[in-house]
């Protein structure tokens, strides 16, 4: 099988939601069938990169997105596929972090009050752990209080914000303002997740917006050659 | 959830007409919808009550070698005798996996020669929760017959997984309490012999009643959230097919909600009321 081959079923096993060989997928037909895991570990020995593969679970994801839409998948089915990506970055993320030198800076990492998606959100701090920055995830569901208490109390360097709904991007704003409020110099606040833009990012007063995870990387390459 | 399809039973007109006149293709029609209706086991019985044990045997044979032609389901022979499961086992002879109904817990000389020849085998063996006084009407005396059964097969080294207890099922319009009897029944039996199977006959609820449909099918999935392991029922009828559903899914045996979410893409709930 080549590498697109590879990638290609890959992608395809996320969105059927197709854990494993003993999961019989969005369809049922799938039992038997080489799923995520077993995928992902041919990937692995085919030396297939960490970022192609997560970026093969963003484009997965976003599909499932799509299909979540047009009311195809239900609720479930979108759950199935996040476990796909979730155990996938269970396996990647220690490969990755064994090389690290966690020597670039500290990362303060949330998804906001009121959302719970993380899959995004683990990926770029799995990713950027993998590239050397010291990464402090404080989960999902984050209330701004404490966020605010662990940027004083961690003092990191840059501090990431996840929201995937149009609800929590309100949150998100909110957020942006009482860190902004805190003056604290240096500390420059990403921004992410699907419905977030550019636009919005220059709205609340965010300094850098990343479509995805290969952005965050090149955006805080940048950052730290002005700084 | 494994269904055991009801149809080819010589106590229906149409198999015993059949049987009698040797219509082959009668006789497969009923196995084959059952084997697309998605049953894991074909229940033959040819006791048609009038013909004599050898003409049992014969047409146990007979449908047997018809079921082994047409299906690929594991097969059920059903019978009260044990010469004739015992003769019909022989010309079986191992071909296709099976099963064996049934014995009650009266244990006397033919549930015991039964209960033999499921040891001597290794077959699943449906047990009923009756004895010679007939069917106890509350479920602490049907639990206390599966115990003596239990133990039986114990003795006789059975494996517990191999042993499925019906419950028993009387109507509900006789007795208005019976479906909660049946149903603390399956949940003791799961409580006292947890790698023990139960296996209940449905229909018997509705006797008697109209729209039996209804109850037929909220009996099953509230059976199969009680732990029910099998039914014996007609897994062609559409009112089974969704309790099924519906009971995997709210007894959490149903991953994701697919099976659900594909039975409701496979329009299963659309199709009318009809069972
Ligand atoms: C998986 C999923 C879920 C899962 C989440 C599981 C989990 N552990 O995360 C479950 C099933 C729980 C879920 C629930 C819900 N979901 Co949802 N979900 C999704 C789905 C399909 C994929 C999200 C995802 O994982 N994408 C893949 C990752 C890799 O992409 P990403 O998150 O965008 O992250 C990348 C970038 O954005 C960026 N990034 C992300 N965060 C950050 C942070 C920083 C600092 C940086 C630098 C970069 C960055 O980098 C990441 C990696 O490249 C999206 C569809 C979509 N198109 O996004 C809907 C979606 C987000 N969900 C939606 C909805 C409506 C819901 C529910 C309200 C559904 C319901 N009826 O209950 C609930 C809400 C629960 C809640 N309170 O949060 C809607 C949102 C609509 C809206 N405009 O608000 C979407 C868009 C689906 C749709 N098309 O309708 N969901």
């Amino acid at each position: 099988m080549s590498k697109d081959e590879l990638l290609a079923k890959l992608e395809h096993s996320i969105v059927m939601g197709h854990l494993d060989a003993d999961d019989e997928g969005f369809d049922g037909t799938m039992e038997g069938t080489p799923g995520t895991l077993e995928l992902l570990e041919e990937a692995l020995k085919a030396e297939i990169e960490p970022g192609v593969l997560v970026e093969s679970f963003r484009v997965a994801m976003g599909k499932v997105g799509q299909l979540f839409e047009a009311e195809e998948y239900n609720l479930a089915d979108m759950l199935a596929s996040a476990e796909c990506v979730g155990k996938a970055m269970e396996i990647i993320g220690p490969a990755l972090q064994a090389v690290s030198h966690s020597t670039k800076g500290k990362f303060l990492i949330a998804t906001v009050e009121g959302d719970l998606h993380d899959i995004g959100k683990n990926i770029v701090a799995t990713m950027l752990k993998g590239a050397g920055y010291q990464v402090k995830d404080l989960g999902i569901d984050v209330p701004a209080a404490t966020i605010l208490q662990e940027i004083r109390a961690y003092k990191p360097d840059y501090v990431g914000l996840s929201a995937l709904l149009t609800s929590t991007m309100v949150e998100m704003e909110h957020v942006v303002r009482l860190i902004k409020e805190e003056n604290i110099p240096g500390l420059k606040v990403f921004i992410g997740g699907a419905p977030t833009s550019q636009e919005f990012a220059d709205k609340i007063g965010a300094d850098y917006y990343c479509r995805d995870v290969r952005e965050a990387l090149d955006k805080l390459e940048e950052v730290s050659k002005v700084s | 959830m494994i269904v055991i399809g009801e149809r080819v039973n010589a106590t229906r007109k149409r198999i015993r007409a059949a049987l009698e006149q040797k219509d082959a293709k009668a006789i497969q029609e009923e196995i084959m919808m059952q084997d697309a209706a998605g049953a894991h086991y074909i229940d033959l019985n040819a006791g048609s009550g009038s013909g004599g044990l050898a003409q049992e045997k014969e047409d146990l044979c007979w449908l047997i070698d018809l079921a082994l032609e047409c299906t690929s389901k594991k097969l059920a022979l059903d019978a009260a005798s044990p010469q004739v499961l015992k003769y019909a086992a022989k010309h079986l002879d191992g071909r296709r996996p099976w099963m064996l109904n049934s014995i009650t817990g009266e244990l006397d000389e033919a549930s015991l020669a039964i209960l033999e020849l499921a040891c001597r085998h290794r077959v699943p063996l449906i047990a009923l929760a009756m004895d010679k006084e007939g069917i106890p009407p509350d479920a602490a005396r049907r639990l206390a017959i599966c115990e003596a059964i239990f133990k039986e097969a114990e003795k006789r080294g059975l494996a517990a997984d191999l042993l499925y207890f019906d419950p028993l099922v009387m109507p509900l319009s006789t007795d208005a309490v019976q479906a909660m009897v049946t149903l603390q029944t399956i949940r003791g039996i799961g409580e006292l012999f947890p790698e023990a199977r139960t296996a209940m006959g449905l229909t018997n609820i509705s006797h008697g009643l109209k729209k039996r449909f209804l109850i037929n099918g909220a009996f099953l999935t509230t059976a199969i959230c009680f732990g029910l392991s099998a039914v014996i029922c007609d897994p062609t009828s559409k009112s089974v097919q969704r309790a099924i559903i519906m009971g995997n899914l709210l007894a959490g045996k149903d991953k994701f909600c697919r099976r659900y979410s594909r039975a409701v893409r496979s329009g299963l709930f659309e199709k009318g009321e009809q069972g």
